[in-house]
Parts: structure tokens; sequence; C-alpha cells
């Protein structure tokens, strides 16, 4: 029975897809509650609101006159009727040191905000128009950081004169040269990003454009750097206060008291110097654990992931991993293994074999399986293409191969994989460690930020070695220069001397080639590499790699998205689908008679195949996220031969499948693999 | 399809426009040479047509879409719109300009600010050019959205809720919000995923067809474009070197470079890509800061003469209305025209 | 290399003029009548004032005053201190020496204290060394030198007098009695350094960390040790050698407070002096020598970056 159907007939144009229905919060709410679930920031957000209280209602709410001296009771000690105890005048400290808070709080608020204002039109204008203003501005503001803070604050505080709103002055001149960089280099990057080119090229106003993209954009960081800035205004102000520049005595001020206890009481009641100073620390420190949890709170990665998303797009599980933030405990160089059984290994044992691996990431929304249930294996000399889209696992099978996921997030949550018959998962570090790079080595995707930018090319490809080993530097020096050759670098005596940023990407893909071939790996994992290449440069790496592996007689897993470049070099090819193997076989068997809707779907949506003009096949859709994979088979939703069963039962691995036409069986995850003709390649 | 009347402009027409950046360097930041990231480019997107961009790095593609958008400004030449010499407006006739031609973005997350919703986004073109009251442009944007597949319900969310392919849509949206002439489609699916890929490239045909705007559609390789570009342009280090009917490229190159970059392009059909004659180029692309002297493919061509190292090609046009720019269709096998694969036929020039 | 450095020499001209014309004009923040105000406010003598008013040469266009007190600066002439009538020139090459040592020995504690301290955070993000001193150096950030200087004397020098409250002694003439009067000072002001230079080298080095020729370092085999040592510490070493720049800044403003607490006759005190009483060649003299410092001292954490990092050293 066939079922076929004109592929370009199923969905010529994407249709409107459904809504998913769970909202993420907004922005603003999503930052409160993310602040809100800080302790430290709590605390310091009531801190600050009972010291600004304080200091609003002053001496309403202080018990005493702060400036009344009661020569009888000076010097006294904590009691009931003096809470902090009285200084050597007599006077309530307690009291004084909420009159006090006025002046710090007065202070720190006054001069931050005043300077942000001051700043933040200058900096916003001299980044985003630039040219000769900039240069002018720029120069004026180097040569007012040039000068110590402390320095320029007293010397401009004592020749105005000496008083709180001087001081005041004198704060905020110092500080807005800062806030001006700090705004102006923030709008420098946003201007970068394409959406205000987009702003421009719609025609938007150069004014609107200013106010409704680059100032939201610039607003995070400026929030940061000023909450930062209270706690350093608070600083100044108590610190002239101390060398008597601020408040004048009787007037009570922080520093002043310091000052006072420090002058007077220093030998006979050291006490009296514990409070001021303990709450100008205790105040400096609620604005930085408060600007600390803002600068998380605000970082591009937690508030808009797609940014960092961006960065790194082909790394599904990089989102994952950012939603929890930097702050957790992470074992790095060695992924983490949490398995209860250990599944037996296949016979007869293949180079590598994997079974029934699963990995899983700890996130914020808990815990999330990005990789289910993989199994499959690569023989001695033998090419195997792992294929997929993004989200489908397949870079994360390929780095927990070699265990080189960080735990947490990463964690391998069930079965195995046996390199040479040793399973891989109760290796220790050390074990580990000596695999890598000797028997089992990886080249990445991304040759521009693979390679250290701070060593020589010869001093990569010579620790290769020497991690391995015991060769003296000439010797390694030697290999290296063979290396080069073997991967055809030209001039590659010269190239050893050189540093990565010295070279083009195809060359640099080269050289990595040559760090992983090294120590002679039995088994080179690639993860896309050539997919960040030129295409004429990815036929010169394809060319380079199978003459290379028919060569040494490699194995190779070649991990990519490109069902072309694993018809080009592959001789097997499992592919992957949100996290399964969902086809798996000889590379022209199941290009030419594939069994799993999917993978003649891929097949169809290759841009190169097809007549010139004609419309693509589309498979509609999206890729689902890892927390959202559907149950039943998970291409059902996609699927256009589904039915109902598709959505219910789960559908296992048939190992052996010989489809509908009785080609050579391989494996497949089909309900329907029996009765579907599908389309192979063209 | 590729008939250029007489009396009607193009739509979008450029002469020998050239983009240098300066490269700086010493103590003084003496200005030492140039990037020629455009150096001389004639270029011509007809009325509702598509033209297909295609290049490596380096060959100054999308250096070419920012010209023509006047987002930067050209060294030397002309940029001209219906007719119109638009290469020195400025202000609000440049502002009022762009509302002919919009563009859609390689990377979908950036192209979007992440602080606004996509209302806010889809609205900013409107508000820009069209004199219309909130009620109308929510409807419009709706609508839009519609248009490109999507649900109106999206305009509520903020571009994380979104994904790659949606963004992209999205973006397509916003660029039509206005309904310019011209859309200048920058690597537009290069960051998508296959399956979103084909849902992309699909829906740019449809509104070809449905909407009769031009594009220009920039890519990195020739497969992306074949299944929508009436005529491909092949550009190398800041050149044209071959432009012509989409057919007529593919089927038969007349320049070594877009036959090589054909057959760079692994085919998903193992049977047919291990069968293929492969072209190999060897070496990098030379940096654009110091392209070769006389035709700068020399360096990487197989078919090199030695007529190639010294003189730059002249424009050579074909029966077809294929241009190019190759010493071959003049020189040494003087193939006047016929396609590249036709010099394995005949005898082959040594090195 | 060599135009890299002699570039940063060169951008420090413009610097130098403008940097200058701003101290020098700080005369002009002085409210009223300066000529008045600089001879002793209400009590002064129409004589004195006259007296000032010549010497300072506040008749002349502020251009004119301006160039004339830098041609004088650059011969080395700062002009006599209005009070003491004794050279300014003179007055700091005595005490600078003296503030240096203190500034340097500030940044040794730093250095050695906040750079393990750093490297031991990163190594094990939220471990439990990095729990402990991301508490102490939060708390390190946040102290008050001048307090944590009062805490370190009544501890000490009060309390346990192991060492002493004040005073310096020349280190040439006893460089044991030397390091005993300069490691509170040394430690009041370098605990802040050491704090915000431990903090921003673990931030550096996880980021770094996470990078992908980390990656690649962990899939040829290196250990923690060279994963952390060779390949991460020398890239962030580069941005933090910027912040090192900044610290130099922040540490000299700190003596001029340590100075007064201890009583070290160094730029801190004369300055104090100087700003007291609005001895205005005192208040300048010391201002441009502090920033001529600092920017040199910057310049070279500059060049060191550049030196650092291949990308600027080698084109």
């Amino acid at each position: 029975m066939s079922l076929r159907t004109d592929v370009n007939e199923l969905a010529p144009v994407a249709g409107t897809e459904a809504v998913p229905t769970v909202r993420q919060a907004s922005p603003r709410r999503r930052l409160v509650r993310r602040l809100a679930h800080k302790r430290g920031a709590v605390l310091a957000i009531a801190f600050l609101a009972v010291v600004t209280i304080a200091a609003i209602f002053g001496t309403a709410v202080a018990p005493y006159d702060p400036n009344a001296q009661d020569i009888l009771n000076s010097n006294h000690l904590p009691s009931w009727s003096h809470l902090l105890g009285t200084d050597d005048l007599g006077r309530d400290i307690l009291s004084r040191l909420i009159v006090g808070a006025r002046v710090s709080v007065r202070i720190s608020l006054q001069t931050v905000l005043l300077a942000g204002l001051i700043a933040l039109p200058i900096g916003l204008v001299s980044g985003y128009i630039g040219g000769r203003l900039d240069n002018l501005l720029m120069r004026i503001v180097d040569a007012m950081l040039a000068f110590p803070p402390l320095v320029l604050a007293i010397a401009v505080a004592g020749l105005l004169g000496k008083g709180v709103g001087n001081v005041a002055l004198a704060i905020t001149i110092v500080m807005v040269p800062g806030f001006t960089r700090l705004v102006r280099a923030s709008t420098l990057a946003v201007k970068e990003e394409t959406f205000v080119e987009a702003s421009r090229s719609i025609g938007t106003r150069t004014r609107r454009i200013l106010s409704h993209r680059v100032l939201p954009n610039v607003r995070s960081p400026l929030i940061v750097g000023m909450s930062l800035a209270f706690g350093a205004a608070i600083l100044a102000e108590a610190g002239l206060s101390f060398l008597g520049l601020s408040q004048q005595p009787p007037n009570a001020s922080w520093g002043n008291m310091l000052r006072g206890a420090y002058d007077r009481s220093l030998y006979t009641h050291p006490w009296q110097l514990w409070i001021p100073g303990g709450v100008i620390a205790l105040m400096v420190l609620a604005y930085n654990t408060l600007g600390d949890a803002l600068r998380d709170v605000l970082s591009p990665a937690q508030w808009a992931p797609t940014r960092d998303r961006r960065r790194k797009p082909w790394q599904a599980w990089n989102v994952l991993r950012t939603w929890r933030g930097r702050r957790r405990k992470t074992r790095r160089g060695l992924t983490a293994v949490t398995r209860i059984e250990v599944p037996p290994m296949r016979e007869p044992a293949p180079l590598l074999g994997v079974e029934h691996l699963s990995v899983e990431f700890d996130t914020e929304q808990g815990r999330v399986r990005v990789v289910d249930d993989v199994s499959f294996h690569v023989a001695s000399g033998e090419v195997l293409g792992l294929v997929g889209e993004s989200g489908s696992g397949k870079t994360v099978t390929s780095l927990s191969i070699m265990r080189l996921l960080g735990s947490p997030p990463a964690r391998i949550a069930e079965g195995a994989v046996y390199f040479e018959g040793r399973d891989l998962f109760a290796l220790s570090f050390d074990e580990m460690r000596a695999l890598r790079g000797s028997e089992l080595a990886m080249v990445f995707q991304d040759p521009m930020t693979s390679l250290n930018p701070a060593f020589t090319i010869g001093d990569q490809l010579r620790e290769a070695l020497r991690l391995h080993e015991d060769v003296d530097r000439a010797t390694a020096q030697a290999r290296a220069r063979d290396m080069l050759d073997l991967v055809q670098i030209p001039a590659p005596e010269q190239r050893l001397h050189e540093y990565p940023h010295q070279l083009s990407g195809g060359m640099r893909q080269r050289v990595m080639l040559a760090i992983a071939l090294m120590c002679r790996p039995k088994l080179l994992i690639a993860d896309e590499p050539t997919t960040a290449l030129d295409v004429t440069i990815q036929a010169q790496m394809l060319d380079l790699l199978r003459s290379l592996q028919q060569e040494l007689s490699l194995s190779v897993i070649f991990v990519t998205h490109d069902l072309g470049v694993v018809a080009d070099i592959c001789d097997r090819v499992a592919v992957m689908y949100s996290g399964q193997i969902v086809e798996q076989g000889a590379v022209g068997e199941v290009f030419a008679h594939p069994q799993q809707p999917y993978t003649e779907g891929l097949l169809a949506a290759m841009p190169q195949t097809g007549q010139i003009g004609d419309a693509l096949y589309v498979i509609p859709g999206q890729v689902p996220h890892p927390r959202a994979w559907p149950g039943g088979c998970r291409f059902h939703p996609r699927c256009a031969y589904v039915l109902e069963a598709c959505r219910s039962e789960t559908v296992p691995l048939t190992v052996g499948s010989d489809g509908a036409t009785a080609h050579t069986p391989h494996d497949v995850r089909c309900l329907r693999s029996r009765e579907l003709d599908l389309r192979g390649a063209q | 399809m590729t008939e250029t009347t007489t009396e009607a402009p193009a739509l979008l027409e450029t002469r020998q426009v050239r983009k240098l950046f300066p490269l700086e360097r010493g103590l003084r930041r003496r200005v030492h040479g140039h990037v020629r990231a455009v150096d001389g480019v004639d270029l011509v997107v007809p009325r509702a047509t598509t033209v297909g961009l295609v290049g490596e790095s380096g060959s100054g593609k999308s250096t070419l879409g920012r010209l023509v958008l006047r987002l930067i400004q050209p060294t030397s030449g002309q940029i001209c719109f219906e007719g119109n010499d638009i290469t020195n407006l400025h202000g609000r006739k440049l502002r009022e300009l762009r509302r002919n031609f919009q563009i859609v973005f390689q990377d979908p997350y950036s192209s979007f600010d992440a602080t606004a919703t996509m209302l806010d986004s889809l609205r900013e073109p409107m508000r820009a050019h069209l004199q219309l009251d909130a009620a109308q442009q929510m409807a419009r944007a709706a609508e839009l959205l519609e248009i490109v597949g999507m649900s109106p319900e999206y305009l509520t969310r903020y571009p994380y809720e979104l994904s790659g392919g949606q963004l992209q849509r999205a973006g397509v949206a916003r660029a039509l919000s206005v309904d310019p002439k011209l859309l200048i489609l920058d690597e537009p699916v290069s960051s998508l995923d296959v399956s979103t890929q084909a849902q992309v490239i699909n829906l740019f045909a449809h509104l070809q067809e449905r909407l009769h705007v031009a594009m220009l559609f920039i890519a990195h390789d020739l497969s992306i474009v074949r299944h929508v570009s009436e005529r491909i342009a092949v550009m190398y280090l800041g050149r044209i070197v071959e432009d012509g009917p989409a057919e007529s490229v593919y089927d038969q190159p007349k320049h070594p470079y877009t036959e090589a970059l054909l057959s760079a392009i692994p085919v998903p059909n193992p049977v047919r890509q291990r069968e293929r004659r492969r072209i190999i180029l060897q070496g990098d692309i030379p940096s654009p800061a110091n392209p070769p002297s006389g035709c700068r493919f020399h360096t990487r061509c197989p078919y090199v003469m030695d007529i190639c190292r010294t003189q730059d090609p002249a424009l050579f046009r074909t029966p077809d209305g294929t241009t190019v720019f190759c010493h071959l269709h003049t020189s040494g096998p003087q193939l006047e025209g016929a396609p590249i694969g036709d010099l394995r036929n005949v005898n082959r020039p040594t090195k | 290399m060599g135009t890299l450095i002699a570039r940063r020499l060169l951008a420090l001209v413009p610097l130098l003029i403008l940097v200058s014309f701003f101290v020098f004009i700080l005369i002009t923040l002085v409210p009223g009548d300066a000529s008045v105000e600089l001879a002793g406010g209400e009590n002064a003598t129409p004589e004195r004032i006259a007296e000032v008013r010549q010497e300072l040469h506040l008749d002349e266009p502020v251009f004119q005053q301006y160039g004339r007190w830098l041609g004088n600066a650059v011969q080395g002439d700062l002009g006599h201190s209005l009070y003491a009538r004794t050279s300014v020139s003179q007055d700091i090459a005595e005490r600078l020496p003296i503030t240096l040592s203190l500034v340097a020995a500030a940044l040794l504690v730093g250095l050695l204290v906040g750079v393990p301290l750093g490297i031991l955070a990163a190594m094990r993000p939220a471990g439990a060394v990095d729990k402990a001193s991301r508490f102490g150096t939060t708390l390190g950030i946040s102290i008050p030198e001048y307090w944590l200087a009062i805490i370190l004397v009544v501890l000490f020098a009060v309390d346990l007098r192991v060492l002493p409250p004040s005073g310096y002694v020349p280190f040439f003439e006893d460089p044991l009695g030397w390091l005993e009067h300069i490691v509170l000072p040394a430690v009041a002001l370098g605990t802040w350094s050491a704090a915000s230079l431990s903090r921003q080298l673990r931030a550096a080095l996880i980021d770094v960390l996470d990078t992908n020729y980390v990656r690649t370092a962990w899939a040829k085999g290196g250990s923690t040790r060279v994963i952390v040592v060779k390949h991460a510490l020398k890239n962030a070493a580069i941005p933090v050698v910027t912040i090192l720049a900044l610290q130099i800044g922040f540490l000299m403003g700190g003596t001029v407070i340590i100075e007064e607490i201890f009583t070290i006759p160094g730029m801190g005190p004369y300055f104090l002096r100087g700003v007291i009483s609005f001895d205005v060649p005192v208040i300048q003299g010391v201002v441009l020598v502090f920033v001529l410092a600092a920017l040199l001292l910057s310049t070279l954490a500059d060049i060191t970056y550049g030196f650092l990092n291949p990308k600027v050293r080698v084109q």
C-alpha cells in the first residue's frame, strides 16, 4: 500500500501555528521575581528602607535632642535609656546616628542621581553621534578620570569651603565623568546592534531611536553603575566628614562622629568607634549587595536569553545553562554520572559503543532531559554521521562521550559509553584525562574562538602531545611541524610562531584538526567542523578530512546538520530529533529509502534539492523545546502521516526494520514504517 | 523575465558603486591602504523581480546591501532608485525615501529590541511613514502577522518568547508594513534550521507572487537562492563576476568561480555526490584589503592563463543575457559565452 | 610593540595639557574674590591681599596665568606656600616617596591576597572557598579604610601593643622599623584593593573558563591546573590589568586619610593643611603630582596590557 503524497502539496506556505499557551512573564515582573529570590538583596533593601525612613523623619524619631549635652552622663555604654550609649559630651549616640543618616542618605541620593542625570544625555549623544564632539567630550572625561577621585573631591570641597552642600557638589563633579563613560560605552554597544540598524533603515528619526531604542537598553548598565555608586558616595562623604570638610560639629554626621570618637575616645572608650564606622560599612554593604544583585538580574543573559542564544545559536543547551545563572557550583571538565544501572556492552564489541545514553540538565524550571536513550556504535575505520537540527541533542551527545559538559547543570542520567571495551562513565577524572586528546580527540565548530588567543599555534600543538607523552620540546616541535604539513598548511615552520588571530578561519580549523591528530587518536569526534566556513573552504576541509580519514584509517563521528555533508563523507548515519535517534543505518540505504517521515522531510527540505523556481518542501511547525517535547512520537505534531496512535503511544526504535519495500533493513522509530513508502534523495 | 525595458527605468540600479574602508597604521594613524569592500559594482534590480546576490566572506555582498539602503555612504559611484539618483540624499528626504526599501537581517534575535513587544517593533515603520492612529496600526500589525503565517496573539510577546524562524517571519512582517517596493534580504535564513529555512524561503516566494515586491536576496551559497531568484549575481572580492538568469547561472555557469561554488555545495544524495566532478579551489580567499592584480580570482582559478594575472577582464555579454567578467571568453579558448563546463569537452588549458 | 608604547606616551601629551589646565582652574572654585579669601578672608589686611594678588598674578587673564604657571611647573617650580613660604616642589619631593611606598605596599597586599583568592574562588564557583571569599570580599569593599585603620590601631597598637600606632621610619634608615610602621597602613589601605581585585579576577576567570578555547584545552586532556593556571590566567589577566590601573588612583586618594590617621609625613597631611588653609599653590602642586603619578602608572598598565595581548602586540 502506498500513501505517497506529492511532497510539494503538503504545505506550500507556512500555515498559521498554534500559539503556546504558557506565557513567560513580562521583563519587569521577571526582574522583580528574580530579585525577590535573592536573600541578600531583600535584606539590603529592607535595611536601606529603615535607614532612609529614619533619615527622613530625623529628629522626630530620635529619642533625644542629638546636640543636647549632658556631661554627667558622658561615655555611657548602651543601656535602656541610651540604646547605643552616650559620647564624651553625654550626647545620645543613637539620636546623633539618626540625624547623621540624614547627611549620608541625602548626599548619596543627591550626588548619584544628579550625576546620572547629567551624564545620561551627554553619554548618549556623544556615543551615538560620535565624531568630533565625541572626541572632545571623551578627552575631557579622560582627563577628569585621571584624577584620583578622593584627591579631587578633597581639593574641590576644600576650595569651595566647608559644608555639606559643597561636599555634595564635589562628589557630583567627581562622579559625572565615570557615568558619562559608562553611558557612552553602553550606547556604542547598543548602536552596533542590528535592531538599531533596523530602526535607521526604517527611517525612524534619530531622536526617537535614542529615546525608544538606545535608552531602554542603556538603562540596565546605568542602574547597576548607579547602585554601586551610592556606596561610593557614602564612603566619600564620610571620609570628607572625617577630615572635617563636610558637616561641621556640633551637628552630627557619621564621619564626624567617627572623627570625634577617634580624637577623644580612642584609648578610653573604643566602643564609640565601632558604632558610626559599623553603620557606614553596613550602609555601603547594603548598597553593594543590591548593586551586585541588580547586576545579576539585569545582565543580558538573564534578562533576555535570546542575546546569549544568539552568540552560540547552535548550542541549544547554552540557553538552558544561562537560565540558572553563573552562581552555581560547577565541576568543570568532567560530566557527572548519576545512572543506576549499567547497560551491557553489545557483542561483538565495536570501537565505540554508546548504549542507552540519556543526559539531563538542571535548570531553573527543573530537570530537563535533552538526550533520551540514544544508542549507536562506531566501527574501526568507519565514519558515522550524527545529523539533526538545533536542539536535537547531537552536540550534547558528542560532548557526553568526551564527558566535557560541566556538572551541574549537565548530568549523565542513564547509559554507558564503551570505548575499546572500557566504560567511559566509570572512569575517574585522571583516567578520562589520559584518554582525551590521545585516544579520543575532538574538533569543534567555531575555529575563531576554539584556539587560545594568548598562545602561539606551535605552543598549542606541542601541548597536545606533551600532555600525554614524555617528550622534549624539540621532538614535540618537529611533530607539530609535521602535523601542520599533514593538514596541508603552507609554510608550517612559520605558522608555528604565529598567533591564532593571524590565521584565516579555514587555516584555524586546519590547526584544530592538527591538534586533534597530534597523538594519533583512534576516534575523532568532529562537531560541525565545516559549518562556520565559507563554501569553497568547506569543500577543501571535507576533501582533507576524507583523505586523512582513509590515510590514517580513522574512526570518525561527524556531527552536522547538513545532509549534503553526510552524503559526501559518511558511511553510516544516525538521524536525531528531539533527543532521540529516529533513524539509523548505512548512508546509501537511509538516503535512498528513508522509513521515518522526519528523514523524508529533511531530505526534501534541503535547498539543494528540487527544481529551480519550485517551492521547497516544508516541515510545518517548529523544533520543540526540550522542556516541551510532545508525548507519543515526538515528531507527531509536524508529521504528515500522523495517526491517532502516534499521539499517545511511545514509539520504540525498531532495530533492523525492512520497511514497506523490503530493502536492506535499518533502525527506525516510527509506528508506520512498514506501511509508508517514503521518498528518498532525488 | 530578463528584459529590461528601455522606457521605464529599473527599480534599483547601481553604477560603478565603490566602498573603501580606510586602514590605519602607525603612530599617527596614517591611512596606509583600504579594504576594497565593494569595488565598482553595476547591479540592476527590475521591478517585482527577485535578484539573488551570492558571495563568500569578503565578497562585499552585505556591504552592497547596506550601500543600496544608504545605511553607509558609497565612496564613489551612483545609486539610482526609479531612475532618480539617491546617492546624496540626506535628512528628511532620505527618511521619506526609506519607505520604499526595507531590510530583513541575518540574525533574527538581534534585529528586534529585546525590551520592546512585537507590536511596538511592527509599529515602528508605520509610525515613521503612515498616518495611522493606534487602533489602525494595531489592526495592520495583526494583519501583517497573518500574512506571514503567525497568530496576532504574538503582538503582545517579547522577542525572547519567539523562535528564530518566527522572529524572522515577524521581521518580514515589519519590513512589509509600509508596502515597500524593494526588500533587501541579508542572509535571512542562514541562522535558521533546515526545516524552518524552507518555511521562510517559501514565504518569500509566496510574497513575491502576491505583493509584487522586488527583492535583493543576499546569500553565501547558491543553493539557498535558487528557489526564489529570477536573476542571480555572483560576487567575489568586491566585484560581480557573473550576473544572469537563474537557470543559466545554475545549469551553465560562465565563470570558473560560479562553477566552483556550485560544485562545492554537497548534494544530499550519496550516489550522486560521490560521482560528481568536484572542483576544489586551492588556497584561502584573499583579503579584500589586498586583492590580487588582474582578475581577482586568478590566484585560485583552475583555468588561469597569463593574461589573467595582469589584465582586468572586461565585461562580456552572452546571448542569453548573462554578463560575465572572465578572459576565457575572449582569449585562450575563447568560449565566447559558452558555459565553463564546455572546457572539459575541448582541450583543457594547462596551468 | 614599540609603536604601541610610543602611541601611549604620545596620547599622554594632550591629556597632560588638559589635566594641568583642570588643576590650574581649581583656583576659580574659590568663592568671591580669591585674593581676599586666600589672604585670610575677613581678617585679611589690604597689604596681604595685594601681596597674594601680586604673587599669584590674579590680575592677569586666566589663560595668561595658566601659561605662566604651566611654564614654571614644567621647569619643576610649583610656586611657594602662601603661609610657610617654602618651595612646594621641594616639599613634595620630600613627601612623595613616602606616599608612593605606602601605595606600593598596599598594592602588594592587594596582589598577594587578591590574586590567589580570586583563583581559588574561580576554580570551584559556589564551593566553600568561593562562598567564604565572597563574604569576605563583599565586606572588604564595603568597610571604609579609615575605619579599618582605626580598628587595626585599637587591636594591634592599643590592645595587643605589637605594632606602633603611628609614625614613619624611612626605609633606608631602618628597614625593619619601616616595615613595622607600614604594615598597619598598608593592610588598611590594601584590604579594599585585595577584595576588589579578587572579585574582578574571579569574574574574569569564570568568563574565560566558559570559553570555547578552554573547552578545547579540556578536550586535549589538560588537567585542572593546566587549564586554570596556563590557559585561563593569562587571558583573565588582560582585563584585570586595566582594573589595576584604576585601583592606583583610588589607592592614592586613600593615602590622604590613612596618612592622616597614622601621622605618616607623606603627601596627605601636607595636602590637608593646604586645603584647610586655602593654600592654593600647595593644593595645585599636590593634585598635579598625584595626577601625574596616577597617569604614568596607568599608562604603564596600558602597556602591560598590550604586552599580554598578542592581538595588540603582533599585528
